[in-house]
């Protein structure tokens, strides 16, 4: 019989857990501060849930078993679904808007031998029946600031920009699925190559090359209206000017900035997104962004915006504490009741464990390292 | 803040190591390397590291390494988080299906038995043509395997097309054309775009020139 965990999942030691809870606690802190209430969701959703929420679903990175009715279940491979499931079955009576919070694990599949785990912690919130982003950038500004991390930014966008010009100009939902992904993942020569295949203007192919590499501070915006095509595009960017110069009104400046060429879940994200970075993590530590159509697909339309930070990649950036002690009190066994009590009173202020040993003959204490 | 560089030993090495000393780069020591694993460039704050095509993928995935040089032909069977962000027109090839003229490859009945070193590769070019294939993974010199009967027709790699001459193999398709591109870490690109959008302008410079 071998002993190991399935696919990469892992074991947490206590100092890795202790790492995550206080980071996590700090996190939550914030939330409540800012209003939101924490809810927890089973771990597994059935697939129907998820198919009905998304119209491109990665079903294949879904971990999938069976009901005693045979009806089709997930592990839950994020935390927005589940919780907009929640606010549209269990909350149905409560008044908009709903502000809830979450710390939770959620699986996704992953390739073999990548290094990566299929079971990874998301700590976030979705603000439901609201259409005011500001505060919930501001809410994942000041967690970022909690968080105990030296350096980060949050990059601002809205999937709105290419979602808007690629319906002006691409008749077939395949070719803009293919525009998008080749944005999203800068992939320049592959994108270049896709629009030669169309005969477009010089304008048009220009936007749709300079999109995914302009990012940067308010310039870039500046930069997008000059290449914009259409009026539609330009109030988008107008927007985002909005809601950045606000933040840097209220002295997050330093903090923000915009990446235009962030283009993931196409037709889930229908306004502002973005994504937090820090130094040592290989990727977003934080993403988030506004879902207007997802509650109308529950059957309850409330537009709504969310985040959640990554909390693997979050808590392995953040330094070990201090070594903690603790008292092991050993004692003869014909003084177990003495050295019951002494423990009793010296957890006041210290961790203590006991240890029994036939060959004392009076009690000692003594300080020993926790792993 | 300085850069690593992941470097595909191998074919690519000494054209990209080329291009480098083209835009000015210092990579006498990459040149001279002896048994040292991190190279440093002598006029940047550059580290090189050299490695195999498909751990450049995942040294520039996990961040290890900011930026990455690598063939498309492995781009391509692994699929993966980064951004490609320049085509460097070297090292220039294309996967291709070839088989003996007597194979009749794409007018057999039933299922076709396709060797190759790129599984993922060969799966989607017969996915998107609508044949019925079995994939048999060769490590080693893929144009043996349809000369002894092991398998129908090959996907691989051709950079001159000698090899497959001088066995009669056939090249009946051209599935993609490779050359090498430079990948780079999604976080790298937020946390040290200035640096490396310089690295990516040297490049294109050299590519410019050499076009």
């Amino acid at each position: 019989m071998e002993l190991r965990t399935p696919f990469s999942c892992r074991d947490l030691l206590s100092r890795d857990l202790r790492k995550r809870k206080a980071l996590c606690r700090r996190i939550l802190d914030v939330f409540d501060s800012f209003g939101f209430e924490e809810v927890s969701t089973p771990a597994m959703e059935y697939y129907q849930t998820y198919n009905q929420a998304f119209s491109t679903l990665e079903d294949r990175r879904m971990v999938k078993l069976f009901d005693e009715h045979q009806d089709i279940v997930t592990l839950r491979m994020d935390m927005t679904v589940p919780i907009a499931r929640l606010a549209a079955t269990a909350l149905n009576n409560a008044s908009a808007p709903l502000r809830l919070c979450y710390w939770s694990d959620v699986w996704k599949l992953r390739k073999a031998l990548s290094g990566r785990t299929i079971q990874t912690s998301d700590c976030g919130v979705e603000l439901i029946g609201s259409d005011d982003d500001r505060q919930v950038l501001v809410c994942a500004l000041e967690a970022l600031k909690a968080s105990g991390l030296d350096a980060w930014r949050l990059e601002l966008s809205d999937a709105r920009l290419l979602q808007n010009a690629a319906h002006l100009v691409f008749e077939n939902e395949e070719d803009i699925v293919t525009l998008a992904d080749l944005s999203d993942k800068k992939s320049m020569v592959e994108l270049e190559a896709f629009l030669d295949k169309f005969d477009l203007g010089e304008d048009i192919r220009r936007f749709f090359l300079s999109l995914p590499i302009l990012d940067g501070g308010f310039e870039s915006l500046e930069q997008a209206r000059n290449l914009a095509f259409d009026e539609g595009t330009r109030h988008v960017l107008d927007e985002l000017e909005a809601t950045g110069r606000f933040l840097e009104s209220l002295g997050y400046g330093e903090m923000i900035g915009f990446d235009l060429g962030k283009l993931p879940h196409l037709n889930y994200y229908t306004g502002l997104i973005f994504e937090a970075f820090v130094p040592g993590a290989s990727g977003a530590v934080l993403s988030g962004g506004r879902y207007d159509n997802l509650m109308a697909a529950f059957g309850r339309p409330m537009p709504s915006i969310g985040f959640a930070f990554k909390i693997d990649p979050l808590a392995a950036l953040i330094p070990d504490q201090e070594e903690r002690k603790k008292i092991v009190v050993a004692y003869p066994p014909h003084m177990a009741k003495e050295a019951f009590e002494e423990a009793g009173r010296l957890r006041a202020s210290f961790a203590v464990c006991l240890l029994e040993d036939a060959a004392l003959d009076m009690i000692e204490t003594r300080m020993e390292v926790r792993p | 803040m300085s850069l690593r560089i992941a470097l595909t030993k191998g074919r690519l090495e000494d054209k990209t190591l080329t291009m480098l000393e083209q835009a000015g780069y210092g990579t006498e020591k990459v040149r001279n390397k002896g048994r040292a694993l991190v190279l440093s460039d002598t006029v940047h704050p550059i580290e090189y590291v050299l490695v195999k095509s498909n751990d450049c993928i995942t040294y520039v995935e996990h961040g290890a390494a900011d930026i990455g040089v690598v063939g498309k032909d492995t781009l391509l069977e692994n699929e993966g988080d980064y951004y490609e962000m320049l085509d460097l027109k070297t090292g220039k090839c294309c996967f291709i299906v070839a088989a003996l003229p007597q194979a009749q490859l794409f007018s057999k009945k039933g299922r076709v038995r396709i060797g190759t070193k790129y599984p993922h590769v060969a799966r989607q070019y017969f996915l998107s043509r609508n044949m019925d294939v079995e994939i048999i993974k060769i490590d080693g010199s893929v144009e043996l395997s349809p000369l002894i009967g092991l398998v129908d027709g090959i996907v691989d790699i051709m950079e001159t097309g000698s090899t497959l001459k001088a066995n009669a193999l056939q090249v009946l398709d051209v599935v993609s054309e490779i050359s090498a591109r430079v990948i780079v870490n999604k976080a790298s690109w937020k946390l040290k775009k200035d640096e490396i959008t310089q690295v990516l302008a040297d490049l294109k410079k050299a590519v410019d020139q050499n076009a």
